[in-house]
């Protein structure tokens, strides 16, 4: 929303800076040698007046409200500074030839030196005004949008506000026609541009290399204290880590997958005896994770780093091109773009860009190991906690995933003793044995008549919506509607012998009734 | 803003100052944001699956339903997002009777439910119980994306069953290069993903790689913002589907896996090689009258993934229509309303 407004405000100002210089170029017209003009001086004290009654009004509402009547005012306020303009115009016809006159004292505006500071302030009040406005509009649209959208949108004010910081040096160099890939150095520094590229394309940054290979140390030493717990020596791992790390952050190289693999192999060699004396145990399990989960974080940063980088790479020149196109253009045609079509290009460009590199065979494999990193990484995080926490009375994920497999197994059981049962009934009738469903129709008849005579008749003009009684849904009831119950107190008055009969005649919905209480709920219903 | 002086600029400002006040009047009046407005009732439900009826005012001119499929991935919502611009509404004002399977939003206790458990279970099911409720052998299917695909594998196990099908937007030959879906699946790494995931695929996962398909989709649509929200009716169409994309369902992991594998990593379906449930999935079997459907400008499931349908059933009866427009303006557009959901129901009644 701030482009809106910024335009606004920006157009404002530009009114305003006319009528300032405008204004002192009429003042200074008026030479300090003869009488002070009364007439100007009233004509300025009016003008101020007016001015002053029309900011308490327009900003006196709620920023709705205000914007609704925003277009009236700023209608009047044009009208005002008109009228005034033309006045002043008049004024000065009518003075000019009276030599020597005097510029109105300006001590009549209370607090107000000179025009300038006058219009300055003007402006002041409408840029907040619209400040105001802007916030509110922006928490209005993020209150409608659904929460996981939200941080889309505030992602993207904030890159369009970091980008319109960048406006005016952006503007001098389209001017000049300066356009080298250098800019993006010159112009941004590296973090910045990562945090815009992170904040169109919703990446996490992961820091510099420097901060990674803290962060492992921090880790590595971490996992060497639980597992020196475990009473084994491990000075010579942790010497050895120590060593290469060095060695390498001396040359500014460091070559992490040689690096980590070596470390990886010596821990399994030094934990192999361990771990064979303790194998039931789940502190070994522990430590063995805590040692994959430390190189699987190591390799992910880096992949990942890797994959942003390749991005970065690949939108670097967006700004540059923007910069040349909107360049040329000024060449020719002396006119300048306004920001937004300046964003607009820019963006169009940065995603021609990264297309090129989405579509790269090097990038998909890259995002395929960063997210299969990723996701094994949180995997075995959440292992590690679940075997930390194995004595606690939780369900854990692995028993829920017990459940889980269970609870499909059955479905797949059902599913086939439905099925075979529905060609053993139709086998059955097919094969000239009609007698079931007579039988089933002989009997029924007699249930029936049981059944209603413990619930009694009731009328189909009397029907309750049975639908509204849990576990009774539109065909259910259907079903009993076609066996005379239609009403809650016909089940109100059911037991377990009639549930019985209710399962006997539907066939289907087998248990329900007597699951979920039917008469218990009918009761209430009444 | 242009530097020079323009001598209009107060009218720019105020045409501007419109815009605002409109948009702002219009966000601040927008209390609920329907989508999936057409009525209708759960006629059938088996868990977290449910099977809709749409109701109607006029009695189908059509004598056999229409049993909507759409994909696991993303909801159903999209095909009845905007009441003026409802496939769904406008196949029912065309004369059709419309059900609707609602796949649920699947939680971790779905993690190991199958292709199986979805074509062989709940689409059997759905498909069966309509049948019994209008007292048909064959009812019409119409198949969406993914579930256009599970679509023709029911209609390869099940021909007896179906008597047309329609696909839409129906991806079948998984090896393109040209969507970057297809791409990027080849090379995922699926069981560290599904395993990762602890077995159920987040929805947010996949609305990034969606999002990764145009990365400034967005940020165009934000700056545009003002100018939608300074007309009401376009404002609600935007947050109908900020409000649609939001609400992406998690993947049961099985099924995932399978697809990504046996689909967009080994291609199986039209090597003739995929199976399920032990039974051999085999496109020629398909001899029922079939319309094909691609979009032309269609980047999650291009048109070369969609055409060979028509080539690999069996059917004498077949038709492949193209749509002009993208994946979402085959359900949204209003070339939507005006070609395509007619033609849809012209065809399925020329086949009653």
């Amino acid at each position: 929303m701030s482009n809106q407004f910024e335009n606004i405000v920006e157009g404002q100002k530009k009114i305003m800076d006319f009528w300032s210089n405008l204004s002192q170029q009429m003042t200074s017209s008026f030479k300090p040698k003869s009488d002070p003009a009364e007439a100007g001086q009233e004509l300025m004290q009016d003008w101020y007046n007016k001015q002053q009654a029309f900011f308490q009004e327009a900003m006196k509402t709620d920023p709705q409200q205000a914007l609704e009547k925003a277009p009236e005012h700023l209608k009047q306020y044009m009208e005002l500074q008109s009228e005034f303009t033309q006045k002043w115009a008049e004024y000065f016809k009518e003075n000019a030839g009276k030599m020597g006159m005097q510029f109105p004292a300006m001590e009549g505006f209370t607090g107000y030196t000179n025009p300038t500071q006058y219009f300055q302030d003007g402006m002041g009040h409408w840029r907040k005004w619209m400040e105001d406005g802007n916030k509110w509009l922006n928490e209005q649209v993020l209150e409608k949008m659904p929460f996981n959208m939200r941080p889309h949108y505030t992602n993207y004010l904030d890159t369009y506000n970091f980008m319109s910081r960048y406006w005016e040096p952006m503007q001098r160099l389209i001017k000049n026609g300066l356009y080298d890939a250098n800019m993006v150095e010159q112009y941004f520094s590296a973090d910045a541009y990562q945090k815009l590229i992170n904040q169109m394309m919703g990446f996490r940054p992961v820091g510099n290399t420097s901060d990674v290979v803290d962060n492992v140390n921090k880790w590595f030493e971490k996992y060497m204290n639980v597992a020196k717990g475990q009473g084994q020596d491990w000075s010579s791992v942790s010497e050895v880590w120590k060593n290469k790390m060095d060695e390498y952050m001396s040359t500014g190289k460091v070559p992490f997958f040689e690096m980590a693999s070596e470390l990886n192999q010596r821990l399994q060699d030094q934990l192999a005896p361990f771990n064979n004396i303790a194998s039931q145990g789940r502190q070994t399990e522990i430590s063995k994770l805590m040692q994959d989960i430390q190189f699987q974080y190591i390799a992910f940063i880096l992949k990942s780093a890797e994959m942003q980088t390749k991005v970065y790479e690949a939108g670097q020149f967006a700004l540059p091109d923007t910069v040349r196109d909107f360049s040329e253009q000024y060449k020719k045609e002396q006119e300048m773009p306004d920001f937004q079509a300046f964003f607009q290009h820019y963006v169009n460009t940065l995603e021609e860009a990264l297309l090129d590199i989405l579509h790269s065979a090097e990038y998909s494999q890259l995002q395929s190991e960063v997210s299969a990193l990723g996701t094994q990484m949180n995997h075995q995080s959440k292992r590690l906690a679940e075997l930390m926490y194995a004595d606690m009375p939780f369900l854990t994920h692995s028993e829920a995933d017990d459940i889980a497999k269970e609870t499909s197994t059955l479905r797949r059981k059902v599913r086939s003793l439905e099925q075979r049962l529905a060609e053993l009934e139709k086998g059955m009738l097919l094969g000239g044995k009609p007698a079931v469903e007579k039988t089933a129709t002989a009997e029924s008849g007699g249930s029936k008549k049981k059944l209603m005579d413990k619930i009694g008749p009731a009328a189909a003009a009397d029907a309750d919506d049975l639908k509204k009684i849990k576990g009774v849904g539109p065909k259910l009831e259907k079903m009993l509607n076609e066996l005379g119950i239609y009403t809650y107190k016909q089940i109100s008055k059911m037991g377990p012998a009639e549930y019985d009969m209710i399962d006997e005649l539907l066939g289907a919905f087998q248990g329900r009734a007597k699951r979920d209480n039917w008469a218990k709920q009918a009761k209430q219903m009444i | 803003m242009t530097t020079n002086n323009n001598p209009n600029i107060s009218d720019q400002i105020l045409e501007q100052v419109d815009t605002v006040s409109d948009a702002m009047r219009n966000i601040g009046g927008v209390q609920d944001v329907d989508i999936a407005t057409a009525p209708r009732e759960i006629v059938w439900e088996d868990g977290k699956v449910k099977l809709y009826h749409f109701s109607q005012e006029e009695p189908a001119v059509a004598k056999t339903p229409v049993l909507v499929a759409y994909a696991l991935v993303n909801r159903w919502e999209m095909m009845d997002l905007q009441p003026n611009r409802s496939f769904i509404r406008k196949l029912i004002s065309e004369g059709m009777d419309v059900y609707l399977i609602d796949w649920g939003y699947p939680t971790k206790v779905d993690r190991y439910k199958t292709m199986e458990d979805y074509i062989l279970g709940n689409l059997n099911d759905a498909v069966d119980f309509i049948r019994g409720e209008h007292n048909l052998d064959k009812i019409n299917l119409l198949g969406v994306c993914q579930g256009g695909t599970f679509s023709l594998m029911y209609s390869s196990l099940f021909p007896e069953k179906i008597k047309n099908l329609v696909t839409l937007v129906t991806p079948v030959d998984f090896d393109n290069e040209e969507g970057l879906l297809f791409k990027w699946a080849k090379d995922m790494d699926v069981d560290a993903i599904v395993d990762g995931f602890g077995g159920i695929i987040p929805g947010d996962f996949l609305n990034t790689g969606f999002d990764l398909l145009k990365p400034m989709n967005k940020t165009r649509k934000y700056m545009a913002l003002p100018q939608t929200m300074a007309d009401k009716g376009r404002l609600m169409n935007f947050l109908r589907m900020e409000h649609w994309v939001a609400d992406s369902p998690a993947q049961a992991g099985e099924t995932y896996r399978r697809f990504i594998k046996d689909m967009y990593q080994h291609n199986k379906l039209i090597k003739g090689e995929f199976e399920l449930g032990g039974r051999k999935v085999d496109l020629k079997k398909i001899k029922m009258p079939a319309l094909t459907i691609y979009a032309k400008g269609d980047h999650i499931v291009p048109p070369a993934t969609t055409k060979p349908i028509n080539d690999l059933i069996g059917s004498k009866d077949k038709e492949l229509m193209e749509f002009p427009g993208g994946h979402i303006g085959v359900f949204v557009g209003g070339r939507s309303q005006k070609l395509l959901t007619p033609a849809v129901a012209e065809w399925l009644k020329e086949r009653d």
